[in-house]
């Protein structure tokens, strides 16, 4: 649904994408991650055709940004980091005119506003002036405005900036909502834990070079970690755990160790099993969880060691 | 209904406004009233112009300026309405309250006119400022629509100097606006045609508007990301060469220098592709990006529709005074039987004995091309408005200052190094513009590498 070819963007003094490459798959969540200046808002703004690319292509629903980038806006919505809200209009207004600035037609219009406001939790305050909203709910409507014409993709630009815990609970819910509804998404964000309830896939900007990529949750990383605990201390504990199939960096003491697992699961039931057998007072056999920011740091410090 | 419109009629239709708007022209007509019969047409047109040309090209200014600053024009580019919605969805939608309390004055300033001279002028007159008032809000939206591309972050004083253009636009018509005071005969002569003076106003007036509106049209599709062609900017420096090189009046002007005929309007002509060329280099932004982009596309023959289709108007512009040399050397080429065959007239190249058209056009290009590459020059590690100031001071000191300092100096020689100088017996200023342009020239490609 999203295919990036080579794509290098310059400002008049910097290269802010350097022949970056991704595809996203119809109907998933990726999550665009990177430190401030990896041009990941430039990214979006090439996708949404709102910046032609110096080099390189790229295609939403398979159609050129550069070539047709009308055609482009028509499919897509797009969130930017700051919500540009017409504060003196209502909620109502401000729906019905996205709907109809973005080709909804004049008959269709009230009932795509009507139905965007129920979908982002706004209907009971359609005659509230945007201007007269919480962030949060300043947050849905301009999020409404985004997907009010019904787009293949949509692309939100750290959508979670600013918000309370409560509303970025909401904010997920609705990515979840949309993703279900077959809408391919890109999510650009700082706040990874928050990605990670969502997205499928990531990938890491560094530099405005691509410097990882792979999917989200179980399986992001190619090895599991495992924490093996004693009750007491045994000195042959690392030796023994290293010589023990689809183990390896094992590290630790004579209690506590922690080992990459490349096994599935029924090699780990094995593991536990021949650790028992072996006499080791086991207390503790837990995976810890690689979370999307671990990935993240691995691989933009791999990306930046010489 | 035009969603944009009805939009900027949501945010504009505020009771108190429009109040307010009714009780101004009600002074005003009160006022007028009151002092004396004559008063009230001069009152009537100053509400008018107040309205129509300083709100009016403030609302404009602001109906593109403030989308910027209130962060919502990149979703405005996103949009499906296609440009001309969007120009005139702004442009009626956002001057509302302007329309409305200058369409009021005009009706006190045209019941004054038919009460005390009749009918027969207030179609003529209403045109009049209909046409004033599009002409101005459409400079200040073009101006408006320069300026967010020029500048990276916009604010009141972008605001302020979109909504002077307005005005000045305003003005000039205001001022151009031929009075006949004499009693006489009023007649405009253009292209050796005697046209009534306020019909070939009012003819003028209507459709530089039009321009002012396709100007506007042009920068809209560029800002919703619509590929523009070179066409209709060169459609547009034509008929301003054509029209400014068909006013009777300025070849009068001109003749004590002994320049006649053909040749004049061909001066002229140039004349008036060059002012657009220093023009538009000045206002459009010069991104070494999209610059660097175009030598790499020239490299490659199939791209040359490319380069063509991003070409900048400042280079339509020399495009089109290049042209214009062409024709003059053509001109100065051509047998004088030939020429009074055509019915061409002058004794090209020299017209008198030391006046020569073909060392000024050749000259003036050189120093073009010398100061359109100053300017990317300037310009070349990035687009700089306070860079493009300073060069203007340079050049109006190069021009103006050298020149008068040379004079006084009694070296006049040395001229042709700084300014275009149609003397034979200068013919080496040629070479000394060209050499500068190279310099110019090969110094911006550098930089912009």
């Amino acid at each position: 649904m999203i295919e990036v070819d080579t794509l290098s963007y310059e400002y008049p003094t910097t290269r802010a994408l350097d022949r970056v490459s991704l595809t996203v798959r119809p109907g998933t969540v990726a999550a665009l991650v990177g430190p401030n200046g990896a041009g990941k808002t430039t990214l979006l703004r090439c996708l949404a055709a709102l910046a032609p690319p110096y080099a390189g292509a790229a295609r939403i629903a398979g159609i050129d940004t550069l070539e047709h980038p009308r055609e482009v806006h028509r499919r897509l919505g797009y969130l930017q980091d700051f919500f540009g809200l017409y504060d003196e209009l209502t909620v109502r207004q401000c729906l019905s005119y996205a709907a109809r600035a973005r080709g909804v037609s004049g008959g269709e219009a009230p009932r795509a506003a009507f139905e965007t406001a129920r979908m982002v939790g706004l209907d009971d305050r359609v005659e509230q002036r945007a201007g007269e909203l919480s962030r949060g709910l300043r947050q849905r409507l301009a999020i409404g405005q985004s997907i009010v014409h019904r787009p293949e993709v949509l692309l939100l630009d750290e959508p979670a900036a600013g918000l309370d815990p409560e509303s970025r609970a909401e904010l997920s819910r609705l990515i979840l909502e949309l993703k279900a509804k077959g809408i391919t998404i890109m999510v650009s964000s700082h706040i990874l834990a928050e990605l990670e309830d969502y997205s499928d896939v990531m990938f890491i900007l560094d530099g405005g070079r691509l410097v990882g990529e792979g999917p989200v949750g179980h399986g992001a990383m190619p090895c599991a970690k495992l924490r093996v605990a004693l009750a007491s201390a045994d000195e042959g504990l690392t030796a023994i755990l290293g010589a023990e199939p689809h183990v390896s960096e094992v590290s630790g003491d004579a209690i506590v160790a922690r080992l990459s697992f490349a096994g599935n699961e029924a090699d780990r039931a094995r593991l536990l099993a021949s650790l028992v057998a072996r006499g080791l007072p086991v207390v503790e056999f837990v995976e810890e969880r690689t979370s999307m920011e671990d990935v993240y740091l691995e691989r933009v410090r791999g990306a930046r060691r010489p | 209904m035009n969603p944009e419109f009805v939009r900027n009629a949501w945010i504009e239709s505020r009771f108190h406004r429009f109040a307010l708007a009714t009780a101004a022209v009600g002074l005003i007509a009160l006022v007028g009233a009151a002092t004396s019969d004559s008063a009230l047409g001069p009152l009537g047109q100053a509400g008018a112009f107040v309205f129509l040309v300083f709100m009016g090209s403030h609302a404009a200014a602001l109906s593109i300026i403030g989308e910027v600053r209130n962060r919502t024009w990149d979703q405005q580019r996103l949009s499906a309405l296609d440009p001309w919605s969007m120009v005139w969805g702004k442009l009626l939608g956002a001057t509302l309250l302007a329309w409305f309390g200058g369409l009021l004055c005009v009706a006190i300033l045209l019941i004054d006119m038919a009460t005390s001279e009749g009918w027969s002028d207030v179609p003529r007159t209403l045109a009049k400022y209909v046409c004033l008032g599009v002409m101005a809000q459409g400079t200040a939206m073009l101006a408006a629509l320069v300026t967010i591309d020029r500048f990276e972050s916009v604010g009141r004083l972008q605001t302020f100097r979109a909504q002077l253009a307005g005005i000045g636009a305003g003005f000039a018509v205001a001022a151009a606006w031929p009075e006949n005071d004499a009693g006489g005969p009023f007649v405009a002569s253009w292209w050796g045609r005697a046209i009534d003076a306020e019909s070939f106003a009012l003819a003028s007036l209507a459709v530089f508007t039009g321009w002012v509106l396709v100007g506007c049209h042009r920068l809209m599709r560029r800002e919703l990301a619509v590929v523009n062609g070179p066409y209709v900017l060169m459609g547009f420096l034509a008929f301003l060469a054509a029209y400014v090189a068909g006013l009777d009046g300025l070849l009068e002007d001109w003749s004590d220098d002994g320049i006649h005929g053909a040749d004049m309007r061909l001066l002229i002509m140039l004349s008036t592709l060059v002012a657009a060329t220093l023009v538009l280099v000045v206002a459009e932004r010069k991104d070494p990006v999209l610059y660097r982009t175009m030598f790499l596309n020239l490299r490659r023959v199939r791209f040359w529709p490319r380069v063509l289709r991003e070409a900048q108007g400042w280079m339509l512009a020399w495009l089109g005074a290049a042209l214009v040399v062409a024709l003059i050397l053509l001109h100065a080429l051509l047998p004088e039987e030939m020429r009074d065959a055509l019915g061409l007239g002058g004794s090209l190249p020299t017209f008198d004995k030391d006046v020569s058209l073909v060392v000024l056009a050749l000259s003036a290009l050189g120093f073009l091309t010398r100061d359109c590459a100053l300017f990317v020059l300037c310009n070349g590690r990035r687009p700089s408005p306070r860079a493009d100031s300073a060069l203007i001071v340079a050049l109006v000191l190069g021009y103006v200052a050298t020149t008068w300092l040379l004079v006084l100096n009694d070296v006049e020689w040395l001229m042709p190094v700084f300014v275009p100088v149609p003397r034979v017996e200068f013919a080496y200023g040629i070479a000394a513009a060209w050499i500068e342009a190279a310099v110019a020239m090969w110094l911006a490609r550098r930089r912009l590498a």
